[in-house]
This record gives structure tokens, C-alpha cells and sequence, in this order.
């Protein structure tokens, strides 16, 4: 009995069709009430106001759509080294998922940008990395959607999604370097997540929690999705010859 | 006990943010409904395709 | 691999369209910017060296299709793949071809239309410098993603959706490079950036294109 059992798409689906409900369960229920605790009980930050309260949804978004991106290139190189079909399709239905974040994180920053810096978007190192995140997904997924042999998609997509990391994380490093250079204003770049004190901290684990619940029960129902279509898609064509 | 619990989930004054702080919530809250609706749909769609094609499978 | 390269040299020079196109698609974007701009050359020679980059970005981009797609239709890249030539050369000679036809010529041509945009004489030198360290990363990581695309019929708008993103580092390393030249920084730290990441790409892409171009020829 081992971890790779569930490679085999019946085991999985048998599997990931006894967890799904509890893990859907888990993460509406940490969300919620992590929601709440931050939203209602929670004091007001000195600096920053009632603006605090977009912490809660926007660091786990954000740390959601980031770690997505490690999950599907560790998928990735499962499908590359072991050929395991739902490898494979779990990095597929993965970036949806990393996209909505990714928009969330966006959206929220910028709706937190506005008040606090002044301005609803700062061309700053994290930001602009955010955005150049949402570059690569789209380009993985739209390289998927193009390619019609699935096995030569789940190839293509792989590497792309590894040479992708190297240069995801090369323009991450580009961006700190690019800003650094014009001004030195370090004001701006308000670290979010060392400076927050116990009392923001605790709320903000139990959401983060429950969006990383979420983000494993919408990739087991996605990669569910793609397996049936799959065999759908196999039973057509055997039937046709 | 309904009077305590009302009184604990008083509104908290957001004062001037409270559009921002709104927003980003219900911006959130959103964009996550749809993500799941989406996928809810295409699971059943992908289910009610394969469960179709097995049935004429197997009437055969 | 020498022989591959006087080939397709030969072909991209005979040819003619391919060759002249992205130099003068280059020249047309260089001297639009102006034009939506407006003509005041202070603002202009702000503005240069990212608009010289993104010139020369976009019309790498346009020639990356015929990389591949013409040898990929008469078979030519099923014969170079069973090759004794490791299809890792292949893929280099393919891109060292592709900056021989565009990149360099861009090089060449980038001081007059730097002088266009009100570019003094030494600043344009950065710009020279920024450009020809820059732009063979521009042919290495385009060859990656014209092997991606290479089986694909509609593959010209993927094709850029796919590369561009690859192309983030090299565009801000090689302008934040000629920009500080021009605005007298110390310029040592971004160009060495830039020279890292063109050996990185021209280091590790070769592998990756390679591979690609095996599933795609399946």
C-alpha cells in the first residue's frame, strides 16, 4: 500500500470521492467563521485603520495562488518522471483555481493600495509580480486548451509550467531589482505579513486554513471532472473502432 | 440569548474604509462562488456525459 | 551543426521576406512611437530605451513562427531529429540563425533610430550594449516557444501568448540597463543581470526545446 495507489484514476476517484465532502465541509466552515472572527472581533489596527480586515482575504488568496503554481509544477514533474495520468490532470485543474485567486489577491491589494498608499495600484516588486503570476496561468492554461492530443498536452504544459517557474521566479527577483532602481521609497512596500500582531494573526491562520481546504476540494472535484471526461472521451473513441 | 448574540455580531464601524473593506469582501466571496458553480457544473456535466455513454455501452 | 547554420542562413538571406521584414516592422514601430507621443524629444529620449526594447521584443516575436513551422511541414525536422545531431543543436543552430537574421541586424540599426528619439552619443552606446547582450536571450527563449507551437496550425497567437511572459526578465534587466546608462547610474549590476540571464536561457532552454520538439514530432 503506497501513496502512488491513487494514481491508479479508479482508486482515485473512489478516494477523492469519500474525502471531497469532508474537506468541502472543513474549509466552508474555517472560512466562515475565521471571516467572522477577523470581521467582527477583531480591533481596528492603529496605522491602517478598519482597512486591516482586507488582510483576511487577501493573504490567503494570495498565498493560495502562489503555492497553486508549486503544486502544479510538482505535479508537473510527477507526470514527467512517473506518467501518472491524474498527475497530470491535477496540475490541469489546478490553474483555474490559481487564476480566481490570483484575480482576489489583485483585486483586494488594490482595494487596499487605494486608501493606504493613496493609489489603487503601485508598480511595486509584489504587485507586479502578482501580475506577471497571472501571465504565466493564463499562458499554461491557454497552451492546454490548445493542443488536442492529451498526452502531448500534459507533456507541452509540464515543461512550459517548469521553464515557466524559473522564469517566474527570475521576474520576481527582476521586479524588486526594476523598483529598487528608480526610487529607494521603501515606505510603500509595507511588509504584510511580519508586522501583524497576535491578534490579526490567529483569525487570518484559520482562513488561510480553510482556503488552502478549498483549494484541495476544488482541485479533487476538477481533476474528478477531467477523469470522467477522459474516459468519456476513451469509451467514444473504442467504440468508434 | 437571540439579544446576546445580535449584540456580538454588531456591525463594526469601518468608518471611512468601510467601501474598501465591503468590496474586497463581497469581491472575494464572489469571485469564490463562481470558481465553484463553474466547477460544479462541469463535474456534473462530465459525470451525466460518462454515465451516458456507459449505459450505451452496456444496453448494447 | 556549421552546416545546419550556413543552411538556414542561406535560406533566411534567399528568401528575402523574412530577413528584411522584422528589420523594417522594427524600424515602423521605432518611429510610430513619436507619433503617439508627441514630438517633444526631451520627453522622447526618456522614453527611448523602452521603446527600443519593446520594438525589438515585438519584432523578434513576429519572425519566431518561421523558426520551425517551414521545416516542420516538408519534414525537414523528422530528417534533423534522426540525425547523428543532438536535436539540443538543432535548436541552438536554429536560434543562433534566428539572432544572426533579427537580432543582430536590430543591433546594428538601434543607434540611428536612438538618435531619432533625441539620444545623445554616449547614451545611445548603452543602448547598443543593452541590446546586443539582451537580444540573443530574445532568440533562445522565442525557439522555445516556437518548439511548443511547432505542430499547432493556429499556433501564431499562442505563440506570443506563451513567450512574452518568458521575455519579463530580459525586457527589464536590458532597459533598466540602458535606461541608468543614459541617466549616468552605475549601470555594472544590471548588466551583469541581463548577461546572467541570457546564459541561463541559452544554458537551459536548448534542453527544454528540445524536449518539446520530441513530443511534438510523436
Amino acid at each position: 500500500m503506497s501513496f502512488w495507489e491513487y494514481a491508479n484514476p479508479v482508486k482515485f476517484l473512489k478516494l477523492s470521492g469519500t474525502v471531497l465532502p469532508y474537506f468541502s465541509v472543513f474549509a466552508a466552515l474555517m472560512i466562515i467563521s475565521g471571516l467572522c472572527w477577523g470581521f467582527f472581533f477583531t480591533p481596528d489596527d492603529y496605522k491602517q485603520g478598519a482597512t486591516v480586515k482586507i488582510l483576511y482575504v487577501h493573504v490567503p488568496a494570495a498565498f493560495v495562488a502562489i503555492n497553486a503554481w508549486f503544486m502544479m509544477l510538482i505535479a508537473s514533474i510527477i507526470w514527467l518522471v512517473r506518467r501518472h495520468h491524474v498527475s497530470a490532470l491535477a496540475a490541469k485543474a489546478a490553474a483555474p483555481i490559481g487564476v480566481a485567486m490570483t484575480i482576489i489577491g489583485l483585486v483586494t491589494g488594490a482595494l487596499w493600495g487605494q486608501p493606504m498608499w493613496g493609489t489603487w495600484w503601485e508598480w511595486d516588486p509584489k504587485l507586479t509580480s502578482f501580475l506577471i503570476l497571472f501571465l504565466f496561468y493564463i499562458g499554461y492554461i491557454a497552451l492546454w486548451s490548445a493542443v488536442e492530443d492529451p498526452d502531448s498536452a500534459a507533456d507541452l504544459t509540464s515543461i512550459l509550467c517548469i521553464v515557466g517557474s524559473v522564469f517566474a521566479v527570475l521576474s520576481r527577483y527582476a521586479t524588486v531589482f526594476w523598483n529598487q532602481g528608480l526610487h529607494q521609497d521603501a515606505s510603500l512596500s509595507v511588509d504584510k505579513e511580519e508586522h501583524v500582531a497576535d491578534v490579526f494573526y490567529y483569525p487570518l491562520l484559520v482562513v488561510m486554513a480553510g482556503f488552502v481546504l478549498l483549494f484541495i476540494a476544488l482541485v479533487l472535484l476538477n481533476t474528478r471532472s477531467e477523469i470522467m471526461t477522459r474516459r468519456a472521451s476513451a469509451l467514444l473513441a473504442r467504440r468508434k473502432v | 440569548m437571540h439579544c446576546l448574540l445580535a449584540e456580538r455580531f454588531n456591525m463594526p464601524d469601518l468608518g471611512n474604509y468601510a467601501f474598501h473593506v465591503l468590496s474586497s469582501y463581497g469581491v472575494t466571496t464572489l469571485v469564490i462562488i463562481i470558481v465553484i458553480i463553474f466547477s460544479y457544473i462541469k463535474y456534473t456535466r462530465a459525470k451525466k456525459s460518462l454515465e451516458k455513454i456507459e449505459a450505451n455501452l452496456n444496453g448494447k | 551543426m556549421i552546416a545546419l547554420i550556413f543552411r538556414d542562413l542561406r535560406i533566411a538571406i534567399r528568401v528575402g521576406g523574412g530577413f528584411g521584414l522584422s528589420l523594417a516592422f522594427f524600424f515602423i514601430i521605432v518611429i510610430f512611437f513619436p507619433f503617439a507621443i508627441g514630438p517633444n524629444l526631451e520627453l522622447l529620449s526618456k522614453v527611448a530605451p523602452g521603446t527600443l526594447w519593446i520594438g525589438a521584443l515585438l519584432a523578434c516575436l513576429l519572425s519566431l513562427e518561421r523558426i520551425f513551422a517551414l521545416d516542420f511541414e516538408d519534414g525537414t525536422l523528422d530528417l534533423l531529429a534522426t540525425s547523428p545531431l543532438p536535436l539540443e543543436g538543432v535548436v541552438m543552430a536554429k536560434a543562433l540563425v534566428h539572432w544572426l537574421t533579427t537580432g543582430l541586424p536590430l543591433v546594428f540599426i538601434s543607434p540611428f533610430l536612438g538618435i531619432l528619439l533625441g539620444l545623445q552619443n554616449i547614451s545611445v552606446l548603452f543602448l547598443v550594449m543593452s541590446l546586443l547582450l539582451g537580444t540573443p536571450a530574445l532568440s533562445i527563449i522565442g525557439t522555445f516557444g516556437a518548439a511548443l507551437t511547432a505542430g499547432m496550425k493556429r499556433g501564431g497567437l499562442l505563440l506570443s501568448l506563451l513567450v512574452l511572459p518568458l521575455y519579463i526578465p530580459t525586457l527589464i534587466f536590458g532597459a533598466e540597463a540602458a535606461r541608468r546608462g543614459i541617466e549616468g547610474f552605475e549601470i555594472q549590476s544590471s548588466i551583469l543581470l541581463l548577461l546572467g540571464v541570457t546564459l541561463l536561457s541559452w544554458a537551459i532552454l536548448p534542453f527544454a526545446a528540445a524536449s518539446v520538439l520530441r513530443i511534438n514530432l510523436r
